[in-house]
């Protein structure tokens, strides 16, 4: 239970960054809470979700088929790191 | 005209004001004809008989850019079109500069990163997703000369070079097209519907450059409408849309709309408009949830491209004070 809780939250921090890195560098003043939705606030287009896939899939070796990259599943930070904990856990 | 229905429409009145529009259009940009890159699609069609009737065929130069092996029967649709027309016509095919531009080669190198085994005698396409409103995924599809099929999601940096290399086709024609028009002291006109001008689906430098743009504040069924009022060759007014781009047939809805155009058509008309998506229930034969979705990725696609069609950002180093 400790470690999930750990690894969940090594998963978070890593998630976050990557927005911060690679989504919000031109938006420095917008403030990104981990339920948002990165769709609407117009920080992120359909290639950058491919992307941010890509690098979950490269970063915790999992397989995301196509009809898995959703809003549900890649919408949020929330979405992303509750993704990533139950494929891990397949 | 934009806040028409796309489907309530009157061609005869509707052509006499972009007539007088393509005349203001070249008084103002002070040129003496205009050249149209004939595609031997609809909307080319109609920008050149637009023109042909605004300025006198003999001031038009309808030019042909066929790109070899596929862009089969395109060029014989423009000379047709231009005899109809009246209008002087050339061809100018564009393979070599693409070779020597590395083009194919790039095309080649970006589907490989896919498919490793690909040939170069194997024909491919870029397909999306079906839209849902919310994230669009493309898949690159191969087909081997035995005609089997194969799809894989494309990654974004393989998506992006295929894209960086096909655009280069819609960029040397334009580059064609402005050398014409220097030669003749011609304006180059655009060929956007307003499908495509205001969801982005153009080059910038390639087709999005225009020193006018006769149909850009026109659904793509009242494009068609028009050809049928201009008595455009059937071949070319009854023409579906398609993209040109890759070796493999593709549609401008697999690509890029996710619809058929005359349902797109209606979708850009109610988000404009503010229209209730249980009101355009029967006329797209989507559900409100679908209209709704389509209405999100319609915007969401405006905002996306909305660097298309920006002018070069001028950034002042003057001290204003």
């Amino acid at each position: 239970m400790t470690t999930g809780t750990t690894e969940n939250t090594e998963v978070r921090t890593a998630i976050r960054n990557y927005i911060a890195d690679n989504l919000l560098y031109m938006h420095p003043d917008l403030e990104v809470q981990d339920s948002d939705d990165l769709l609407s606030l117009g920080v992120i287009d359909s290639l950058g979700f491919v992307e941010l896939v890509e690098d979950v899939q490269s970063r915790y070796g999992i397989e995301v088929q196509d009809l898995e990259i959703t809003e549900d599943n890649f919408g949020s930070v929330d979405a992303i790191v509750a993704f990533i904990g139950r494929k891990r856990a397949a | 005209m934009i806040h028409d229905r796309p489907d309530v429409f009157d061609a005869p009145s509707t052509v006499e004001r972009l007539e007088e529009g393509i005349r203001d259009a070249l008084r103002q940009l002070g040129r003496r004809g205009v050249v149209v890159a004939v595609s031997g699609g609809v909307d080319s069609g109609v920008v050149a008989g637009l023109c042909a009737r605004a300025v006198g065929p003999e001031r038009i130069l309808c030019l042909r850019l066929p790109e070899t092996n596929l862009s089969e029967g395109s060029s014989d649709l423009g000379r047709e079109l231009a005899e109809k027309l009246g209008a002087p016509t050339l061809e100018e095919p564009i393979s070599p500069a693409l070779e020597a531009l590395g083009c194919y080669r790039i095309q080649h190198d970006a589907i490989r990163q896919v498919f490793p085994s690909f040939e170069p005698e194997w024909r491919h396409k870029i397909v999306r997703s079906a839209p849902t409103g919310g994230v669009t995924v493309f898949s690159l599809v191969v087909e081997r000369p035995d005609g089997t099929q194969e799809t894989r999601r494309i990654p974004s940096d393989a998506y992006r070079l295929l894209l960086s290399a096909v655009n280069m086709k819609q960029r040397t024609r334009k580059l064609l097209e402005y050398t014409h028009a220097d030669r003749l002291h011609y304006a180059v006109a655009g060929t956007p519907n307003f499908l495509e001008y205001d969801q982005g689906f153009f080059v910038k430098g390639g087709d999005g450059l225009a020193d006018l743009k006769p149909i850009a504040g026109l659904y793509k069924q009242q494009v068609y409408a028009l050809a049928r009022y201009l008595e455009l060759p059937e071949g070319i007014a009854g023409r579906a849309p398609t993209t040109e781009t890759f070796s493999l047939p593709q549609s401008q809805e697999e690509f890029y709309f996710g619809h058929p155009y005359d349902r797109m058509d209606m979708l850009v008309w109610g988000e404009q408009n503010g229209v209730e998506p249980a009101d355009l229930v029967d006329v797209t034969g989507l559900d409100a949830e679908a209209v709704d979705a389509g209405y999100r990725e319609i915007r969401r696609r405006r905002e996306a491209t909305a660097y298309l069609h920006a002018p070069a950002v001028f950034v002042d180093g003057h001290d204003a004070g």
